[in-house]
């Protein structure tokens, strides 16, 4: 199999190479000179269609005998036709004019799906993110793909992504192609990505192309806008959970531009002096994004991207007070949690076929934690801190090569230098009274190099047959272990009507990092921790078939997608382990060579033109884990696995200054483990285990037994949210008042269950969490 | 904690308006199994209690099996029936536990499968040293008083030793309190996970200092008993140290028992975590049949002021 698809790899750039004159350039924004992604670039004659890819660029093959009439048309813009005098060409940028000016620019694909060579893939243009209705009137891309069949939600108000059936760890979250290990704020409730700063993104179920690699489960590809090359613009907006600003603009007309863009949670600081007044402790939270772009064109062959991110979380707790002896002491508790990212990029156009892309990136997650106690007076100082991180330092090349209008490949390698610091303490004491502390004690770092490979061949045969079929191969070394991985991609697709296709897809993926975390949506604290050879990579395979449709003349899309996914070499927390349980190895504390099958059919009708946009899905899904010491050996479903989910989104342009949006989602229950049995436990008189009671030798606590892990079912989940948009034109630019209203007939939905004794009975409970939920936001455009 | 705390406070709306709902379910039919719950010790009598599992919902049946048969055998030889007493415990009349003799407990009941549990008991701990050292930090964040305790004693190398350290306070004529683990800077018991869940006894093994002489020194939360003079004083109480060596059993469910009656508690924020099988050695049924040697030795502290 594997040599077939060598073969086939090798075979296809050859017999589909011919001779043509190619034309290249970069479509882009005639207003803000931000390139446009994915917009299509048709040539008459041949009816081809070739769309520009991630930085603007396309190329376009013609038969020299055609004539070069071109239309360049995407969904927000303009359309724009242009026939060409002469041949002798082969640089054409486009510039296009946005069809409404109050609203963001739009970018989507309007190829129609039945033609587009890809599947699994879901996008939501960023003009429709910003008006779904959200907690707190605040845009959030995660929550926004929570609402598309296959992806779950976990626990309601988590920004955490669980694509079919896989866990939140197996998504790789990539901002400018460069990995974001945590993408969470807020315990969850908000997601580290400020829809300011994002000019597309999309999000991969599944058919994965081979220039992706790394995570089992879904790629979730987000892409930053470059700023305004032509004029200074910026937004600010005032919400209840956030505040932010932007601003854009040209460093040197047309050739350089900025971007610069920040988020925070304003009032997390105004608790910090208020918990003070009351106290002698004062408690404060916070967090805040920061994304800056800059952007500069050398020439027509050469340009220079420098993308920076940085988000943390931090809780503050500051302690002043006089100790039982009188003297001032002063301690501090910091936790600190977050993401660092820098990428320098470099585009060049060697020739019109062939496009390149080099790309340098540092990407850095740490949680830090740590306590500091000062008394001057008796010269005590105390002080005790834990770091956990993962560091990458990451060199990647790509080629697109455009052999044909029939045949591109792409090409290119990924070099991963990974540094792990799965965690250790720090403690210090000094005092006159006791000798002095100094030691660090935890788990030692650890290099591990990766170096993957990558071809992709995209073809069209005939009219009716197209595909992209390639193979990731990547090669990881750690602790003198090494493991090489050849993963086949591929695609097919066939045309079954002018409007509708049938789609075949087989991939496998494989990831070598691993996240301890708990599944609760609290915990701050996130430890990557790198494969070994005791703990394998683990590794998936997934085969999916998909009957796409445009229908409404290209205005709407349907795909009813049929999928099964297998996994191994997963791994679990043991019972009752936690991570800060110290033993010689993390492997101590955990399940490995945990086996997951995952299969489900997903319907998607999407609109995305028009006055009335937004989509409709439905998921049918199943997904069982297995490890040999849990749930005795048997296969038990996955904690969030959901037999259906149903989610309804419509968004309604009343006019240019006010849109309309609602949305409805519905979940049948999430697995949990259901009590059913209770004894009586004793513990012994002279230790007292867990609760004491004088007098007594005998101590009796209930203790429970349960069904089948995740056996049983909650109650269903479901909620409409409501949103109202009014922009204004105003003297410094364009307002808009947002006001939306979350879980609109105030649902109880369960949060979790719980049991408690109540009337002398052992009784099952559940929690809620957000009732009906009012907001309001303002924010300025100019 | 402080960031639960942190947390609380910072989504105080949101919990005052999220709820609690009771639910009704239909539950499954329970399998019939008898629950033993036994510790044993040198030189004490066996005192066994026998009950049985009931279902989530059953508040009205007893948990006590009052007629059951219960034989204990010393090294795999029968040595005495245990006799039925009241409320579920049945007791040896003469038979006491020896150092290193292995035990086996088979109960029979004509209505539930039979049960076997073994253990054997563990020597005792060699103490080298033990001491408490008064008021060695003051800690804002928790506004509390933490004092020393320190014992050295000494690890036997062939084989894996278990332990169980646990406090208890006792001032003048009072009953004597259970204090619990708050805080360590003591490796050993940081690494048993279990002090972030402020248990009143804490178990741990030797595998960080097989065969060492090891000194543990850890904290115990004792606030002062008032000021004289804005003096703080401390009146005079009884530390009792309780130092067991425990079996691998003790250690497993105590361990076990802690977690899951943790893990029972919720809160808005950890949610419920997947629930924690109790741990039990006894086969065919629940509960325990587990040895330790005890040791409890009272350090006395007499009336001071602040000493720091």
């Amino acid at each position: 199999m594997k040599t077939k698809l060598l073969l086939l790899t090798i075979i296809l750039p050859i017999s589909l190479f011919s001779q043509n004159i190619t034309i290249s350039g970069y479509i882009s924004d005639a207003e803000t000179g931000e390139k446009i992604i994915s917009a299509i670039i048709h040539h008459e004659n041949s009816k081809n269609n070739v769309l520009s890819n991630n930085f603007g660029f396309y190329s376009l093959q013609i038969k020299k005998e055609d004539s070069l009439k071109i239309t360049v048309f995407c969904v927000g813009y303009k359309t724009q036709n242009i026939i060409i005098p002469t041949k002798n060409i082969n640089n054409i940028n486009f510039k296009l004019i946005s069809n409404n000016k109050i609203e963001e620019v739009i970018v989507s694909a309007n190829i129609p799906i039945n033609k587009r060579i890809e599947t699994s893939v879901l996008e939501i243009p960023v003009n429709q993110l910003n008006k779904i209705p959200a907690v707190g009137s605040e845009p959030d891309i995660m929550k926004a793909f929570q609402l598309m069949p296959g992806v779950q939600s976990g626990n309601e108000g988590n920004s955490g992504l669980f694509v079919r059936g896989g866990g939140s760890d197996e998504n790789l979250i990539l901002l400018d192609d460069v990995p974001l290990y945590y993408v969470n704020h807020l315990g969850g409730f908000v997601s580290v990505f400020n829809s300011d700063a994002i000019k597309k993104v999309s999000l991969i179920k599944g058919g994965f192309p081979a220039r992706y690699g790394g995570r089992l489960s879904s790629i979730m590809d987000v892409r930053m806008k470059e700023g305004n090359d032509k004029e200074y613009h910026g937004n600010i907006s005032l919400g209840i959970i956030t505040s932010k600003f932007s601003l854009e603009g040209p460093i040197k007309k047309d050739e350089s531009s900025f971007l610069i863009s920040g988020r925070a949670l304003v009032w997390g600081l105004l608790v910090q002096p208020l918990t003070s007044l009351v106290s002698n402790a004062s408690v404060g939270y916070n967090f805040y994004d920061l994304n800056a772009k800059f952007n500069h064109k050398i020439n027509d062959k050469n340009n220079l991207f420098f993308s920076f991110y940085k988000g943390d979380d931090n809780v503050i707790v500051k302690y002043k007070d006089k100790d039982f002896s009188g003297n001032n002491v002063v301690a501090n508790n910091i936790l600190r949690w977050g993401n660092t990212l820098f990428a320098g990029r470099w585009n060049h156009v060697f020739n019109p076929r062939l496009f390149s892309n080099l790309t340098l990136s540092y990407t850095k997650y740490r949680y830090d934690s740590s306590v500091d106690y000062n008394d001057k007076t008796e010269n005590q100082e105390y002080s005790l801190n834990f770091i956990t991180a993962i560091n990458d330092i990451i060199l990647k090349s790509d080629f697109e090569y455009n052999i044909s209008s029939k045949y591109k490949i792409r090409f290119g390698s990924n070099s991963v230098y990974h540094h792990f610091q799965p965690g250790f303490s720090y403690y210090k004491l000094n005092s006159p009274d006791i000798s002095e502390i100094d030691t660090t004690y935890g788990y030692s770092d650890i290099y591990a190099p990766e170096t993957t490979l990558y071809l992709e061949n995209e073809f069209r045969l005939g009219k009716i047959f197209s595909g992209n079929i390639g193979i990731h191969a990547s090669y990881y070394y750690i602790e003198n272990t090494a493991f090489f991985s050849p993963e086949p991609r591929i695609l097919l697709n066939f045309l079954t009507s002018k409007s509708s296709s049938i789609k075949l897809s087989y991939t496998q993926m494989q990831q070598k990092v691993h996240l301890l975390t708990r599944n609760t949506a609290s915990s701050p604290m996130d430890v990557w921790i790198p494969s070994t050879s005791n703990l394998p990579p683990s590794n998936s395979k997934q085969y999916a078939v998909s009957f796409n449709k445009s229908i409404a003349k290209n205005n709407a899309e349907l795909s009813i997608e049929a999928y099964y996914k297998t996994s191994d070499n997963l791994i679990a927390y043991k019972e009752g382990a936690t991570y800060r349980t110290i033993s010689n190895s993390w492997i101590d504390k955990l399940e490995t060579q945990g086996k997951g099958t995952s299969y489900g059919i997903e319907l998607l009708l999407q609109k995305k033109q028009g006055k009335l946009t937004g989509w409709i899905g439905y998921t049918y899904a199943k997904t069982d884990r297995q490890f040999t010491n849990l749930n005795f050996g048997n296969p038990y479903p996955f904690k969030y696995d959901r037999r259906h989910d149903i989610s309804i989104v419509a968004m309604y342009n009343i006019n240019s200054k006010i849109d309309i949006s609602a949305n409805w989602v519905y979940g049948s229950g999430y697995a949990y483990t259901l009590p059913i049995g209770k004894y009586e436990a004793v513990s012994n008189g002279n230790t007292n285990i867990h609760y004491f009671n004088s007098g007594d030798i005998w101590y009796d606590e209930i203790i429970l037994t349960y069904a089948d892990r995740n056996k049983s079912r909650m109650r269903a989940y479901h909620r409409m949210d409501l949103a109202v948009n009014m922009r204004k034109q105003k003297k410094h630019g364009i307002r808009t008042l947002t006001f939306s209203i979350y879980n609109v007939y105030n649902r109880q939905n369960p949060y979790y269950y719980y049991t408690k004794v109540k009337d002398s009975e052992v009784k099952l409970f559940q929690q809620s969490l957000f009732p009906i939920v009012p907001s309001i936001s303002y924010s300025l455009k100019f | 904690m402080k960031i639960r705390i942190l947390l609380i406070s910072i989504s105080i709306i949101l919990l005052s308006v999220s709820c609690q709902k009771e639910l009704e379910i239909e539950l499954p039919e329970i399998e019939k199994k008898l629950v033993v719950n036994c510790f044993f010790s040198p030189d004490s009598l066996f005192k066994v209690r026998v009950g049985k599992l009931l279902s989530i919902n059953d508040s009205t049946s007893s948990y006590i099996v009052e007629d059951a048969n219960c034989d204990i055998f010393e090294n795999g030889v029968f040595a005495e029936k245990l006799q039925y007493t009241s409320n579920g415990f049945y007791i040896s009349e003469t038979l006491m536990p020896k150092l290193g003799s292995i035990y086996t407990l088979e109960v029979k009941h004509p209505n539930f499968p039979n049960i076997l549990a073994t253990d054997t008991v563990p020597f005792p701990i060699n103490i080298l040293e033990e001491y408490f050292v008064h008021t060695t930090l003051y800690s804002p964040l928790d506004e509390s008083y933490f004092h020393d305790i320190n014992i050295r004693f000494q690890d036997n190398p062939l084989k894996r030793n278990y332990y169980e350290l646990s406090l208890q306070v006792k001032q003048q004529e009072n009953n004597p309190y259970n204090l619990t683990f708050e805080k360590s800077n003591d490796l050993v018991l940081q690494s048993t996970g279990l002090i972030g869940l402020y248990p009143r006894a804490i178990v741990f093994s030797d595998k960080l200092f097989n065969g060492q002489s090891y000194f543990l020194s850890t904290y115990y939360m004792l606030n002062s008993s008032g000021t004289i003079n804005n003096e703080v004083f401390y009146n005079s109480y009884d530390l009792i140290v309780h130092f067991n060596a425990i079996s691998y059993q003790f250690h497993e469910y105590t361990r076990y028992l802690i977690m899951h009656l943790i893990n029972q508690e919720s809160d808005i924020f950890e949610g419920i975590g997947d629930p924690i099988q109790m741990y039990s050695n006894i086969e065919n049924g629940y509960g325990i049949f587990a040895a330790y040697c005890p040791r409890t030795d009272t350090l006395h502290h007499e009336f001071s002021f602040d000493n720091k």
